[in-house]
């Protein structure tokens, strides 16, 4: 059974500024005999706690800069919890940036490949891969060619197409704007509704109370990096309309 | 499991020179077309000037250029290897040291294109060196590998952390190519052989290149190289296992 729950995850993260990332001031502080290793850190989680289990459905909502995007790092296993503990079991499937190691230069059909390497996946699952994404982005010959002959919408097709290919178990969303023809657009979100039917969690960060509503049952509310309401989605988008938006 | 992720980007690393040349007529071969131009040129000049026979400077032109190709090569990279790599690290969870594999796999590969130029010298110059030499030279050059894995993981974290680094090794580079004896032999320095010898990568070079020309490495070459290659591996883990998981906030 696929569980995964955060339990009191804090999270710390340094930033370097101009220079701090430098040389010059590590070695003026190893001088001082102070070496303070970072300057500046942020608290981008703090004490959050949730549970999910097989057949939930979790949205998360809140503003810019609210945490929704490292928590999901932190899922993920991106980041390392400064405290707390995370405990997951099963295979974590994830859906950050659409367009993940796609090389301009390659065609079509190489960078299929090249994403299925970089996922770590067997030359016969990207076989498979392959033909399943040129089937489903109807880009025929067209495949062949350097990606940067492809138009804005045949990329995001065939980005999408490839990012959907393997999803499944735990599955990660963070913030996908769909783009692309009416008639393409209908069919991704059919796939998108597929993948996600099959999944056994889903989280997903997003601004779009429709997306929400349509994908999930729970629902929290995040601002500060902290946890501010959980419940169902539509009380949480209620709770999120009457507290935190103008 | 390790063996089909090692064997995905070893391909990646593949695909990379394969991209590299792109819509070039040569392909990869401008790899072995430039080391080839670069022998020649700096074989014809400095054997005038160190007036040793250019049938005997050549040789040993070729294989210095060749090693060093590989060195400053994976030094440069790898002080930026995360920092390149940083959309794959914030995006998935992607182990430090596949991407290292990667960026070495890709010099590997360049190095074998280079090797060509080698091999292709000798056979007009109809020099062969016995199977003893052969395979001393390839121990040397296993043990500069195992350097070169070493030094390339510990400037790659630090790198990430310190962004100085890679100008540093930048700065150092083109005149560390001049004080090593790459174009010159340490014997001409006669009883100031020390400047030559303090120098760590002098060692290296000497591993590979002297057995492929018929004379072994010195007793001191193997010492110090096997020495540094144990030390900058034993630090290389201790630097990988303590910070693979800072990285992600240093990038």
């Amino acid at each position: 059974m696929a569980h995964l729950a955060l339990d009191n995850v804090h999270l710390q993260y340094p930033i370097f500024t101009d220079g701090g990332l430098s040389m010059r001031r590590a070695l003026a502080g190893l001088l001082r005999q102070a070496y303070r290793p970072e300057c500046k850190s942020v608290d981008a989680l703090r004490g959050i706690s949730i549970a999910l289990d097989e057949g939930d459905r979790l949205g998360l909502i809140g503003p810019n800069g609210a945490g929704k995007s490292t928590l999901l790092r932190v899922c993920a296993d991106i980041y390392l919890p400064t405290r707390g503990v995370v405990t997951r079991s099963g295979r974590i499937s994830t859906l950050f940036d659409l367009y993940l190691g796609m090389d301009d230069e390659a065609s079509g059909l190489e960078n299929i490949r090249i994403a299925g390497l970089t996922l770590g996946f067997e030359e016969t699952t990207i076989r498979a891969m392959t033909d399943e994404v040129a089937q489903f982005t109807e880009l025929g010959e067209a495949l062949f060619r350097p990606l940067r002959t492809f138009s804005t919408g045949m990329r995001v097709r065939l980005a999408f197409a490839i990012a959907t290919a393997q999803l499944g178990g735990i599955v990660l969303i963070d913030e996908i704007i769909g783009v692309g023809d009416a008639r393409f657009l209908q069919k991704a979100s059919r796939r998108f509704a597929e993948a996600l039917t099959d999944a056994s969690i889903v989280v997903i960060a997003s601004h779009a109370p429709q997306v929400l509503r349509d994908f999930c049952t729970k629902g929290a509310v995040m601002a500060d990096g902290e946890i501010r309401y959980l419940g169902t989605i539509d009380d949480a988008l209620a709770f999120y309309n009457g507290t935190l938006s103008p | 499991m390790i063996s089909h992720q090692l064997r995905a980007w070893l391909t990646l690393a593949w695909l990379d020179i394969r991209g590299r040349y792109r819509r070039t007529m040569f392909g990869p071969w401008w790899i072995v077309l430039t080391s080839g131009l670069m022998i020649g040129a700096l074989a014809f000049v400095y054997s005038e000037i160190f007036r040793i026979p250019l049938r005997e400077f050549l040789p040993f032109v070729a294989l210095g250029i060749v090693i060093w190709n590989l060195i400053s090569a994976v030094l440069v990279e790898s002080t930026g290897v995360f920092t390149t790599n940083k959309h794959l690290f914030q995006n998935m969870q992607i182990k430090p040291e596949w991407v290292l594999a990667r960026m070495l796999a890709r010099n590997g590969i360049i190095f074998l294109h280079n090797a060509i130029v080698v091999v292709v010298l000798f056979a007009v110059l109809g020099h062969t060196p016995s199977w003893t030499e052969i395979a001393l030279g390839f121990t040397g050059l296993m043990v500069l590998c195992g350097f070169i894995t070493g030094v390339a993981t510990i400037m790659a974290f630090l790198g990430a952390r310190y962004r100085d680094l890679s100008q540093l090794v930048n700065a150092i580079l083109p005149g560390a190519f001049l004080v090593t004896p790459v174009l010159w032999s340490e014997n001409v320095l006669g009883n100031r052989r020390f400047i030559a010898e303090v120098n760590p990568l002098t060692h290296f070079v000497a591993l590979v290149r002297e057995p492929f020309l018929g004379h072994a490495a010195s007793t001191l070459n193997w010492v110090v190289s096997l020495g540094l290659t144990v030390i900058a591996l034993g630090i290389a883990v201790r630097v990988a296992t303590s910070y693979r998981r800072r990285l992600i906030f240093w990038l």
